[in-house]
């Protein structure tokens, strides 16, 4: 028996760097949140199975409502003065989509690509939404006046419909936020465009989220893992713009797809999404 | 909500135990299966990188390491080394998206076309033989994509994975015995494939491996 043909094979093995040590760090992280999320309501040695129920609704809406920040100083507490303030902005308009500073909760933080940190803050609406709220901070830890509010209210039957009154804000542009929604939760994401550069996701996972996968136009996958109410926010990779985002899906520590959505390139005029099993197919409209 | 890592004695102890002791007790203690992620995950990722490339392979890494985690009940506690595994699962991954696959066997083919661009300009004396290397890349590529999955993966797990035929039996699941008769009637084939084409074994030079690149 010859080896020329495995030699010869050998001989095109694709270079392997391996993982740099960041991103090893990064995916042990995530693993490590994701055992944590799939045992937490898993006491038994069996591991986590979830059968999603038949018949879930896809529902997607563009929203986005902008609320430029002020600069008064706000009320006292946990919760920044700055953040009640922004939050409190919302006030005036559709009563729905009214905030409640005080019950502001921060879900988490991400740096964003030029380095400051981004923090995500969401309050209950009067109409039964939620608004959130991207708080940056510089180096120093003073939070940026400018950025926006994003609000939106659920409208029966899973439909989210969203505030959008434009403001003249002086920050951040915002890209388009889309909810996929079903009887178990609903994927909820906005994708905010961030003045230095960059884009910052952010969002509502459905129960049972270990992972929220975004993967871009070049296949580059970017993993955020929720906290235990779901939330998360997260930066993709420099240079990533919001219509660059080809897909975004939701997953059980055990693999299991509890939503996605495939977003078209702009102009091609529609998209897929599928909840758990099922899918059906959508337009894009707005 | 956070799990912390190991240290001092519980380190000395997670380092003596093999790959089975550690699955085992992640029945019980899930965090445990983290020792199972801290020693495989370089690999699975590396496994993954020299088949759908650097970008890519940090999903199938972690969904590798996610599933073998949901499927750990499963795992037989009388192998002891845990990586035959792990790259049974992330191979069935890989196969899952041959699409993903085979666009990258195509995107190291463009790098060889480079390669001899680079190599023509820069006045380099290369060797005819060094000069038709993306020719033979693309005869092989055409001869792998024509074989069968599981006889082109055990090509590939003996050839770019370097696995002794005791491993690369246990990622296919297979005896080892049929691995044997199995590697030499793709050779064959492979030889076959490859002879058709155009190409025999006396007049080729090996070329530089082609360099990853992104699809």
């Amino acid at each position: 028996m010859t080896n020329d043909e495995l030699d010869e094979l050998r001989s095109f093995r694709p270079e392997a760097t391996g993982p740099t040590d960041v991103l090893a760090r990064e995916e042990r992280n995530a693993f490590m949140q994701a055992i944590t999320n799939d045992t937490a309501h898993q006491p038994t040695k069996r591991p986590l199975r979830r059968r999603l129920p038949r018949g879930r609704r896809v529902v997607l809406a563009f929203a986005v409502a902008l609320v430029a920040a002020g600069g008064a100083a706000g009320a006292a507490g946990l919760i920044p003065d700055d953040v009640q303030r922004t939050l409190g902005l919302t006030a005036g308009g559709d009563p729905a989509f009214e905030a409640n500073p005080s019950e502001a909760t921060q879900r988490g933080s991400t740096t964003a690509a030029d380095g400051t940190v981004v923090e995500l803050w969401t309050a209950p609406t009067k109409g039964g939404g939620t608004c959130a709220y991207l708080r940056h901070l510089d180096a120093a830890g003073k939070p940026a006046d400018g950025a926006p509010v994003t609000c939106q209210i659920t409208t029966g039957e899973g439909a989210t419909k969203g505030q959008a009154r434009g403001s003249g804000v002086a920050g951040p542009s915002t890209g388009a936020s889309l909810s996929i929604g079903g009887s178990g939760g609903s994927l909820n994401t906005d994708m905010q465009e961030q003045a230095a550069g960059g884009v910052v996701a952010y969002g509502e996972a459905p129960k049972g989220t270990a992972r929220v996968i975004f993967t871009d136009d070049a296949g580059i996958a970017t993993t955020a893992a929720p906290n235990a109410d779901g939330w998360f926010v997260l930066t993709l990779p420099l240079g990533t713009m919001p219509t660059a985002v080809r897909s975004i899906e939701a997953r059980s520590a055990s693999g299991t797809t509890l939503a996605h959505v495939d977003l078209p390139r702009p102009g091609d005029g529609g998209f897929e999404t599928h909840v758990g099993a099922e899918s059906s197919g959508s337009s894009v409209g707005g | 909500m956070e799990l912390s890592a190991p240290s001092g004695k519980d380190w000395e102890m997670a380092l003596s135990r093999t790959d089975a002791e550690v699955i085992e007790a992640s029945l019980g203690e899930p965090a445990c299966f983290t020792e199972i992620f801290d020693r495989h995950f370089a690999a699975v990722f590396r496994f993954a990188e020299r088949r759908v490339g650097h970008d890519q392979a940090a999903e199938v890494a972690a969904e590798t390491l996610t599933r073998a985690f949901a499927r750990r009940d499963r795992y037989r506690l009388d192998a002891d080394d845990a990586r035959p595994w792990l790259l049974g699962i992330a191979s069935n991954l890989i196969l899952h998206e041959r699409r993903r696959f085979a666009r990258y066997l195509a995107a190291v083919e463009r790098v060889g076309a480079e390669v001899r661009l680079q190599e023509s300009d820069g006045g380099v004396a290369a060797s005819d033989r060094r000069l038709d290397a993306p020719g033979d890349w693309e005869r092989m590529r055409t001869a792998l994509m024509s074989l069968g999955d599981a006889e082109r993966e055990l090509l590939l797990l003996i050839a770019w994975d370097e696995l002794s035929y005791d491993d690369a039996a246990a990622v296919l699941g297979l005896p080892v015995g049929t691995v044997r008769s199995r590697l030499h009637r793709t050779k064959a084939r492979l030889r076959e494939l490859l002879t058709a084409s155009g190409r025999t074994p006396s007049d080729r030079n090996l070329s530089s491996p082609p360099k990853e690149v992104t699809p």
